[in-house]
């Protein structure tokens, strides 16, 4: 997966999840002190985001996640990982 | 064996493995069951974990139970029961980083001497007890993956109903963690109530063909309503548990409702915050869309209590849910607290929910007058098994019926008190009236009666009082959450000046994406004019940052420590009415 595509993919669950404009969200944003989302949201977020990409956000990861970037190079990170991890 | 514990073994006895405990999950956008125990398979793990811990720990050893969502818990819980071990239930780290910070507080005030989790959490709390400075006595062992003794190994402990339960630890709107110590009679007593208000004799009458109703829930273990209502009440009343994990539920919200339809629930349960996520996250979904069978014909009753029930919520999931069966009958508000073990007034199931409606003014003196065009309060129904009145909290005196005033409870539910603070436990659990009744549980909530029913209104000690109106801090946040797109979560509070003068203080977050271009400064002029409009009220604005109203480990907004916040100028507000004096408080001077 690119980054571009994990970049899009956020967005639409920013918007999906916490009604964010993805025309107003860049790599820059930060989740509650640009976005003012909520603890349900971002828990929500979470989730979803881990189910989707399929890759596993430990919940002292996630606590560091403020931003939309740091959500994009984590998961490029994890699913580069995986995938050199199980041989393919 | 204490009575409490006969009553709960006597229904696995009784019913063996027909009834049973169910979690579920949402996997891949379907509900998937995950694990079951039936009455009977969890009364055998339960007396395994009771003989493991009678090998490990002196009787009535303090054990904290530090497990992510599901029946293990369930089981270790009973164990400690069965044994006469004191469970201290604390959540896991999952949501909240301060959960550890507050665990290790726990350890320290409780005197715990073992924690309990799972294999898949032990190896990390295990690290971090062993990390602590200074290092407590506690290790953490779990229970799932050690082989545990035969169950026929336990013997029954003989245990008084005057025998400490469990402690319940309470977030609380103001203060500290505070550990509220829970009999087994107290635990007995209000189970007890619960089951009356769930299936009264008409009810009871209705279900004799098929007598277990299904409960169906996501509440947290480590809360008293979630221990004691969903967890523990299904026990008590012969019936079912169909649960998912807090987690699971707001990431998956449409669980609730597929939980309630899969498994024919009967009863569900939640503070009024769930049942508005459920809102929130339908959004414009079609509700066929989710699941074309979704059917919620089954549920008759929707208990609604742990935080301000709002007419408006009630009113919104009745009309949005109404098309697969829910009808607005089926709500139950409520009334309780962990001071009380859990439930002190309710709805009875069938009865429906009462609300009034009464003038704004005469609230704020004390007094509640129905009113065409005043403002919708929800009853929170009769006391079960407990003695509720309505106390001026000055003179001590008891009010009558439509005056508004603390709300003192005393009955067998009423806890022994705080552990380890005897101050605090005769202050607030030990409350004469002035005419020689009591002692009374203070539960520092502001009511009044009327026919009978609990209509709740604030909190004593958040209460504002400007030139002789009493209002609620509820009513000015309200107005400031909904000024504006860009208004968050707001705290309402008095500061006084030098002169004594308290002024009113609205300490407003902001949503920075909605402020299209407008200074926050602009934004507190809004608040500050819409105020005035619908409250009469001159508040002096603050605006600070997402998130910079100091909350409580639940999400409750903290007003007292937001006004300190504010004091110490901590808040790192974007804009503030206040002159820089009023700010420092008397302790500047100038």
């Amino acid at each position: 997966m690119k980054r571009s595509e994990i970049l899009d993919e956020l967005k639409g669950m920013l918007a999906e999840f916490g009604d964010v404009d993805p025309e107003l969200v860049d790599e820059q944003t930060a989740f509650v002190a640009d976005l003012g989302l909520d603890s349900l949201v971002l828990v929500r977020l979470t989730v979803v985001a881990e189910e989707r990409f399929g890759v596993r956000v430990p919940d002292e990861v996630a606590w560091e996640l403020h931003t939309v970037g740091s959500v994009v190079s984590y998961v490029e990170e994890a699913l580069s990982g995986r995938l050199g991890a199980g041989g393919e | 064996m204490s009575e409490l514990v006969r009553f709960l073994r006597e229904k696995a006895w009784i019913l063996g493995d027909t009834r049973w405990y169910a979690r579920v999950d949402s996997v891949r956008g379907e509900l998937v069951e995950v694990e079951r125990l039936g009455y009977a398979q969890l009364d055998a793990r339960a007396r395994a974990v009771g003989a493991w811990l009678a090998d490990r720990t002196p009787p009535g050893a303090r054990v904290m139970l530090m497990y992510p969502a599901g029946l293990e818990f369930l089981a270790v819980f009973l164990g400690c029961l069965y044994s006469g071990r004191v469970a201290v239930p604390a959540p896991l780290p999952d949501t909240d980083r301060r959960a550890l910070a507050r665990a290790a507080g726990i350890i320290r005030d409780a005197e715990v001497g073992l924690v309990l989790s799972d294999a898949a959490h032990q190896p990390a709390l295990a690290a971090w007890l062993a990390g602590l400075d200074p290092a407590p006595p506690a290790g953490c062992l779990a229970t799932d993956g050690a082989g545990l003794p035969d169950p026929g190994t336990w013997s029954p402990a003989a245990l008084e109903l005057s025998a400490t339960a469990y402690v319940q630890y309470t977030s609380g709107s103001t203060s500290e963690p505070r550990g509220v110590v829970i009999t087994h009679g107290n635990l007995l007593h209000n189970l007890l109530s619960i089951r009356e208000l769930l299936t009264p004799a008409p009810v009871l009458d209705e279900l004799r063909l098929d007598p277990s109703p299904t409960g169906a829930g996501w509440l947290p273990h480590y809360h008293d309503m979630g221990l004691v209502g969903m967890l523990l009440s299904p026990l008590a009343s012969y019936g079912n548990l169909v649960f998912c994990s807090p987690v699971s539920f707001v990431a998956h919200p449409d669980l609730w409702l597929r939980m309630i339809s899969g498994y024919r629930a009967f009863y569900t349960f939640a503070p009024n915050f769930g049942y508005d996520w459920l809102l929130r996250s339908l959004k414009n979904t079609r509700l066929t869309d989710l699941d074309p069978d979704l059917d919620l014909d089954c549920l008759r009753f929707a208990l609604n209590g742990a935080e301000p029930v709002r007419a408006e919520v009630l009113n919104a999931v009745a009309r949005r849910l109404a098309p697969v069966g829910f009808g607005p009958d089926i709500w139950a508000p409520c009334y309780g607290l962990a001071e009380a073990t859990l439930m002190v007034t309710g709805t009875p199931c069938g009865a429906g929910p009462t609300v009034g409606r009464f003038d704004r003014g005469a609230l704020e003196a004390g007094q509640a007058v129905p009113a065409p065009d005043g403002v919708d309060l929800v009853g929170c129904g009769r006391p079960v098994g407990a003695d509720v009145r309505i106390v001026d909290p000055d003179t001590a005196y008891p009010l009558k019926e439509g005056h508004i005033g603390e709300i003192w409870v005393s009955g067998d539910s009423v806890a022994d008190g705080y552990l380890g603070d005897p101050q605090a436990t005769t202050g607030q659990f030990a409350a004469m009236t002035a005419d020689g009744e009591g002692p009374f549980l203070r539960t520092g909530d502001l009511g009044f009666f009327q026919d009978g029913e609990l209509f709740v209104t604030g909190r004593a000690k958040d209460l504002i009082i400007a030139n002789g109106r009493n209002i609620h801090p509820q009513d000015i946040e309200r107005v400031g959450e909904s000024a504006d797109p860009a208004t968050g979560p707001c705290a309402a509070f008095t500061l006084p000046d030098a002169s004594g003068h308290e002024h009113i203080v609205l300490v407003q977050e902001v949503r920075p994406l909605h402020l299209d271009g407008r200074t926050p400064a602009a934004l507190a002029d809004l608040i500050r004019r819409r105020l005035a409009q619908e409250l009469r009220l001159a508040v002096q604005v603050v605006v600070v940052g997402p998130m910079s109203v100091p909350r409580t480990t639940s999400g409750k907004i903290q007003r007292s420590r937001t006004r300190d916040e504010l004091r110490a100028s901590r808040l790192g507000a974007l804009h503030c009415d206040l002159p820089p004096g009023l700010v420092t408080g008397s302790r500047a001077g100038g």
